[in-house]
């Protein structure tokens, strides 16, 4: 792949459609929208080529000022048009900004550790038989911070999710989540603080009367409506999930100060189905550590996030975690190739198709890079894109992009600087130090 | 419906909360640079500018309270210029809270069209002054020299008084000089405290130059022979300049012959790994005749590849302003370097060497001593490592039982004591407490 300079925003470095070609049609394009600085307050990103200027985004920012109505957002394009270098400017750019910002990163291609070590966050290579282990239902801090019921909530939430996505559904029916949800109930009451997949598979495997009371079922129904969750999680423990998420979590982090977190998952990266409980247990793990904790914005970012998405359970779970987190100051960004990949993946059903496509329509601000022709169609009609704005799509160059923020529109030129690519290069995946 | 847009600033330095923009103007005498601070936020209506300051670039560094790089200055002429109503006031003083609110740092976004996007810090860096005079909170920086007409040259200079920008100013100098001349600092600081007629000074920079100037002059000025305890001289090299090694006079000697003697103690010694670092008696014996008094930075044994302990500010991370290298590791060819912040809180980053300005250095007599301390303070081998010695090199590999440190390859030798091979021949004398200083020679 060859190196390009990105060095300048000069006006002529967009090539667009003909009719696209001027200030004066974008003006057309954009009525009123030209000399906004929109979003000025944030990190610098590029050129405002509506605008002129520079152009600054934050997503907590954005919120807090009411352009958008949840603090989300996705980026996605074709392959190396630059969805990750953006991202990692924007975290990078962002960190004087925002100093009590934690920011956690799902790294499935673990691409971002240089960029976690130049800001002194710790960097965690989740892989089997590594000396890293994350236990989905520890909640750290929150234990103390939160309610009970919401907290139980959560955690079979996460084990709902990863038996779903372990056994191929989409969603758990409510008999077995009811199952899931008085079994860790009682985990929990007998004084296990934060219970791990073990305990709840030991549990499973020789439920106690009392379980079968609390369902209003007998033992023996219960012997038999629990195989297969038992089934499901003993899988877990014993295979995708075994020296990662086995025992209580080994990472020792100050959820109050640490600046953030790189969960590099690219070990994992050749066994799907692994890579993709693991990113839902980490995010799990993330958002019940800060579970109702308002004294710091967050941000979580999940790179290669058509990995989760085309799991329509993942892509549900993340949906309610987007929704929850909204309350306590949590953020989101998913970077993703173009999105009718995505539809493709996800043809089981319009239903299902639906979900993960809500979760891209739903959210606020969505930035978009190049696409190629055959996918904007599909853009057009499920995105409220233009006409002129989805064949705009189609001629971007790389690092330009269509930003949408709620109503508001913007094409930026990104830029980044050439001492950044240190940070940024993902020609040069770093693994190990 | 819609309006032509405004051109975009050749200029635009974003800082917190704010923006300035500097434009070019139309002046018969020198260029105008017109700087406009504006509040930001989401707003889409046009916005006034907060504040407006239009003068020649020297009184605009004055007034502002914040340099402007040369290369943003070029960037600011080379734009259309625009025309202004009229002539700046000669001295114009922006509010003094204002200047520390609204003052770059190091992380602020510089646009710059064509040259694309840049931090205020990264651009500063590659703007670096010819010199810098220091001395606690007062700061001259030798900015350029220029050749005028009829073989005159201009100094350019910036002058900072108790941290705060005072005066910068382009004024004639004898043509002999060069940048690393003292003269030179002594006569730009001349200039700049007793050289300008009052009225061209605001009455923030009369005051600063009433409350520091005196000071300032005091610093710099040279020392009478014979030279009293605590000047700063440089060891004269063979070719009768001043070399870049800095010691200071602790006592002077008189011999038999009436020839004066110093004791000195190298500047370098500061820098850990030093084998004088816990002896500050220690002294070396020199000719007078072997020293000048200088305004020069300190030696700082700053060598290509810094070493564990050395002392580094980056030039542009957002969380971590100074700090110390803890290790260094070779990616393709460029350092990088662990490094623990002085601002304790905050974790290690690693940064590559493109990232930082050396401070001072470190000085190992040999890998053997620097694994020694490394490893009292806790800090173990990791695969990837390369250890600097005054005596040679080693990298770190990775062995069966963990890293290992491989076989040490030689630098060219050094001094034990200067750090830098100097012409004359000279021995440490111990400490006048009789402390024994061992030093191996090289
Ligand atoms: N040092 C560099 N200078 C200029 N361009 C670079 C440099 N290093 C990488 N690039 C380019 O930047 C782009 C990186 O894009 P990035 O990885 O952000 O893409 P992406 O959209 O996230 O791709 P993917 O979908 O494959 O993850 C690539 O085209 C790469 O060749
Ligand atoms: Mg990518």
């Amino acid at each position: 792949m060859g190196r390009r300079s990105t060095a300048g925003f000069a006006r002529h470095r967009l090539t667009l459609p003909r009719d696209l070609a001027t200030t004066a049609h974008l003006c057309v394009l954009y009525p009123g929208r030209i000399g906004a600085r929109l979003g000025v307050a944030g990190a610098f990103l590029g050129g405002n080529r509506l605008g002129g200027g520079g152009f600054f985004f934050d997503l907590h920012e954005a919120y807090r000022e009411g352009l958008v109505q949840g603090p989300n957002m996705v980026l996605c394009g074709a392959g190396a048009y630059g969805k990750s270098a953006i991202a990692k400017t924007l975290v990078y750019r962002s960190t004087a900004l925002t100093p009590t910002r934690f920011t956690a990163v799902l790294d499935p291609k673990g691409e971002w550790a240089r960029l976690g070590e130049a800001l002194g966050w710790a960097v965690l290579r989740l892989r089997h038989g590594g000396d890293v282990r994350v236990n989905p239902f520890d909640l750290g801090p929150a234990r103390a911070a939160a309610a009970d019921e919401d907290l139980l909530a959560h955690r079979v939430g996460v084990a709902a999710a990863l038996v779903a996505i372990a056994t191929n559904r989409t969603n758990l029916p409510a008999g077995e989540r009811r199952i899931l949800h008085e079994s860790l109930r009682l985990l929990t009451a007998a004084g296990t603080p934060d219970p791990t997949l073990p305990d709840l598979r030991r549990l499973l495997a020789e439920p106690p009367a009392s379980l079968a009371d609390d369902l209003n079922t007998t033992p023996d129904e219960l012997a038999d409506r629990r195989r297969p969750l038992l089934d499901a999680v003993a899988l877990l423990v014993e295979d995708d999930l075994r020296g990662i998420c086995d025992t209580a979590t080994s990472v020792d982090l100050d959820w109050a100060r640490a600046p953030g977190l790189i969960v590099d998952l690219s070990a994992l990266l050749s066994r799907r189905r692994t890579l993709r409980l693991v990113l839902a247990a980490a995010a799990g793990w993330l958002q019940g550590a800060m579970y109702g904790s308002r004294d710091r914005h967050k941000l979580t970012i999940v790179d290669e996030a058509w990995m989760a998405l085309e799991d329509l359970a993942i892509t549900r779970f993340l949906q309610d975690q987007w929704r929850l987190g909204r309350q306590w100051g949590a953020a989101n960004i998913l970077i993703t190739h173009a999105l009718s990949d995505l539809r493709s993946q996800v043809d089981d059903g319009s239903a299902a198709a639906k979900i993960a496509e809500g979760l891209l329509t739903t959210t606020s601000v969505r930035v978009f890079l190049h696409q190629n022709p055959e996918q904007i169609r599909g853009l057009l009609a499920d995105l409220g894109l233009t006409s002129t704005e989805a064949t705009l799509l189609r001629s971007l160059q790389p690092f330009q992009a269509l930003w949408k923020v709620g109503t508001q529109s913007a094409i930026v030129d990104h830029v980044v600087a050439p001492w950044e690519w240190d940070l940024c290069d993902t020609d040069h995946a770093m693994t190990g130090s | 419906m819609s309006s032509t847009p405004k051109p975009s600033p050749p200029v635009f330095i974003h800082v917190d909360g704010a923006y300035w923009e500097l434009h070019h103007a139309r002046s018969a005498a020198s260029p105008i640079v017109v700087a406009e601070l504006y509040p930001t936020g989401t707003r889409t209506e046009p916005v006034e500018a907060t504040y407006r300051v239009a003068a020649p670039r020297w009184r605009l560094e004055e007034s502002l309270g914040f340099v402007i790089p040369e290369s943003m200055y070029q960037a600011v002429l080379a734009a259309p210029a625009q025309t202004i109503d009229a002539a700046p006031a000669a001295a114009n003083d922006f509010p003094s809270a204002d200047r520390d609110r609204w003052r770059p740092t190091r992380t602020s976004p510089v646009l710059m069209p064509g040259a694309g996007f840049a931090t205020y810090g990264r651009i500063l860096h590659d703007n670096a002054p010819l010199r810098t005079w220091e001395d606690g909170s007062h700061r001259i920086e030798i900015v350029s020299l220029t050749a005028g007409p009829a073989a005159a040259q201009a100094v350019s200079y910036r002058l900072w008084l108790d941290s705060d920008l005072t005066a910068a100013d382009n004024v004639p100098v004898s043509q002999e000089l060069d940048a690393e001349d003292d003269e030179l600092v002594r006569q730009v600081a001349a200039h700049a405290i007793t050289g300008r007629a009052p009225s061209t000074l605001t009455a923030r920079q009369q005051s600063a130059v009433a409350a520091h100037g005196k000071d300032l002059l005091r610093s710099i000025a040279l020392p009478a022979s014979p030279y009293p305890q605590g000047t700063r001289v440089a060891l004269v090299g063979k070719d009768g300049r001043p070399t870049d090694i800095t010691v200071t006079v602790t006592d002077t000697i008189t011999d038999a012959n009436g020839a004066t003697w110093y004791a000195v103690h190298p500047e370098i010694s500061r820098i850990p790994g030093h084998p004088l670092r816990e002896h500050p008696d220690a002294f070396l014996i020199l000719s007078a005749d072997d020293l000048v008094p200088t305004l020069q930075a300190p030696s700082s044994g700053i060598e290509p590849i810094l070493s564990y302990g050395s002392r580094v500010r980056t030039i542009d991370h957002h969380t971590v302003t100074t700090g110390t290298v803890v290790r260094t590791f070779a990616r393709a060819d460029v350092p990088w370097y662990e490094i623990q912040a002085d601002d304790l809180a905050e974790s290690t980053v690693r940064l590559s060497a493109q990232d930082i300005e050396p401070i001072s250095g470190s000085f190992w007599p040999s890998i053997d001593d620097l694994v020694a301390t490394r490893t009292e303070a806790g800090i173990h081998l990791q695969e990837g490592e390369v250890l600097v010695s005054l005596s040679g090199f080693a990298t770190v590999d990775a062995g069966p039982q963990g890293p290992v440190l491989g076989p040490e390859r030689e630098l060219p030798p050094r001094d034990p004591v200067l750090g830098q091979v100097w012409s004359h021949s000279h021995r440490v004398e111990p400490s006048s407490a009789g402390t024994e200083v061992e030093i191996e020679p090289l």
